[in-house]
């Protein structure tokens, strides 16, 4: 919806009396860009929580105590090992709503390295992924394979850990969308995987994703 | 009646000899650590495609005349990012170019003495590929799982599932060959399909084992199916090591 609109102005300059009237066309142009309303809503059903990669039949999903409840607080995986796989279900709704009929995208990346609050130490790579999940069932393991959340590239302000410093991103041009709507109106429901490094250190650690939606 | 006897101190001792003989084998099949590496392929584009050649034939010579051209990827797109700002009465904003929201991820993670037994260099790997063509990773030994145990060791692989976009789309997880070869020794002649966990009766297949620490390079191969749609799909690739 994002289009240019043109029109062309006839300019009529008035001379002195007795002197002709010239004119000359004035090209206007300006872009009109759709309205989005979106809201992000963490454990967004009863039975949020990580389980660990199982085949078979799963453990039931507990969470880390920054998860307050259904609709609220943080996506907290609560107590990990070291070099496990866990599933975090009911991790991230996304609801968008737009005027534009052509859609939007959705970015979706961390804003910086995974830390761990306690000592400090980083760990660059891809350790935290998503999936697809649904409104309010869930069929997905540790095991159901995700797609990692990129390291931006955008400049980063805020983000440190805790809720009410939330980080957001600068974008000079925008990465790969991980989801794309081609209505104006669309819900998406995602699960998180956190392959925990096999070195990490013992602590407290987090990771901010940011999601970003653009009309089309 | 001596016969009997013989058969019946036969029978008893191979049922013994059963009995004893599998705690042994429990022993020697704990799993003592897995990982589980995530595959992305993503499936950019039909390398070309079919234009008819759209101006009629002349008149007098009939010809038949068509183009070749690459098809354009839909999913790779530059934006630029810009806004409308508009200070003071919000009654104004009439526009937006985007909207952000974040959340945040925590965990409490204990360290695991048995976390770096067995590792890879890199916990993911990403391919591009266009329908239909094969493409190898390299350079050569780009991805490596260490075992790093001086005990008696056994090492199993696999694919959990098949390849699974985020529409849904799939293609077969045998499409990804691996040539797996330690890393003192030369890469082998072919690569070998994955065993795919889900499809092919809940079992991995038998890397290799050892008693020494040791690094194999894993050269990955992918095959995408012609009729495979543009998208980004993934799987996961687990090792999972016994003693």
């Amino acid at each position: 919806m994002s289009g240019v609109f043109a029109t062309v102005a006839l300019i009529v300059v008035l001379s002195p009396a007795g002197a002709a009237t010239a004119s000359a066309p004035v090209n206007v142009q300006w872009h009109v860009l759709p309205v989005i309303n979106f809201t992000l809503t963490p454990n967004y059903n009863t039975g949020y929580g990580s389980v660990l990669a199982t085949f078979g039949t799963q453990p039931a999903p507990t969470h880390g105590p920054g998860a307050t409840g259904v609709g609220a607080g943080t996506v907290d995986f609560g107590k990990t090992i070291a070099g496990d796989t866990y599933l975090y279900k009911y991790a991230a709704h996304l609801h968008i709503t737009t005027n534009d009929p052509a859609g939007f995208y959705v970015y979706g990346e961390a804003a910086a390295v995974l830390t761990n609050n306690s000592d400090t130490s980083q760990y660059p790579g891809q350790y935290v992924y998503y999936l697809n999940s649904g409104a309010s069932s869930d069929s997905n393991t540790g095991f159901t394979p995700g797609l990692p959340f990129a390291q931006t590239s955008g400049l980063v302000s805020g983000g440190s850990d805790s809720i009410s410093d939330p980080a957001t991103i600068t974008y000079m041009s925008y990465p790969m969308p991980v989801a794309q709507s081609g209505v104006a109106n669309n819900d998406f429901y995602f699960d998180y995987q956190f392959k925990v490094p096999g070195a990490a250190t013992g602590g407290n650690y987090y990771l901010w994703i940011v999601y970003t939606v653009v009309g089309e | 009646m001596k016969r009997a006897q013989l058969l019946l101190v036969a029978l008893g001792l191979t049922i013994l000899g059963i009995v004893l003989t599998q705690p042994v084998k429990a022993t020697i099949q704990t799993q003592q650590a897995q990982i589980i590496l995530n595959l992305v392929v993503q499936v950019v584009g039909t390398p070309i495609a079919y234009v008819p050649h759209q101006t009629l034939a002349q008149s007098g010579q009939p010809a038949i005349v068509s183009a070749l051209r690459r098809a354009v990827p839909s999913i790779q797109r530059t934006f630029r990012a810009e806004g409308l700002h508009f200070d003071g009465d919000l009654s104004s904003l009439v526009a937006q170019a985007q909207v952000q929201h974040s959340v945040l991820v925590q965990a409490e993670v204990t360290p695991n003495p048995k976390g770096t037994i067995l590792v890879s260099n890199v916990p993911n790997v990403t391919i591009t590929a266009a329908p239909g063509q094969t493409v190898k990773v390299t350079p050569p030994c780009a991805l490596t799982v260490t075992v790093n145990m001086s005990t008696a060791w056994s090492l199993e692989e696999g694919l959990s599932n098949d390849l699974t976009s985020s529409t849904g789309s799939t293609f077969p997880g045998k499409d990804v060959a691996n040539d797996t070869y330690k890393n003192s020794a030369t890469p082998l002649p072919t690569s070998t399909p994955y065993i795919v966990y889900a499809d092919d009766g809940r079992v991995w297949s038998g890397l290799g084992s050892g008693t020494a620490i040791t690094t194999y390079c894993v050269d990955l191969t992918v095959t995408v199916p012609a009729s495979t749609t543009d998208g980004t799909y993934s799987t996961n690739a687990v090792y999972t090591l016994f003693n």
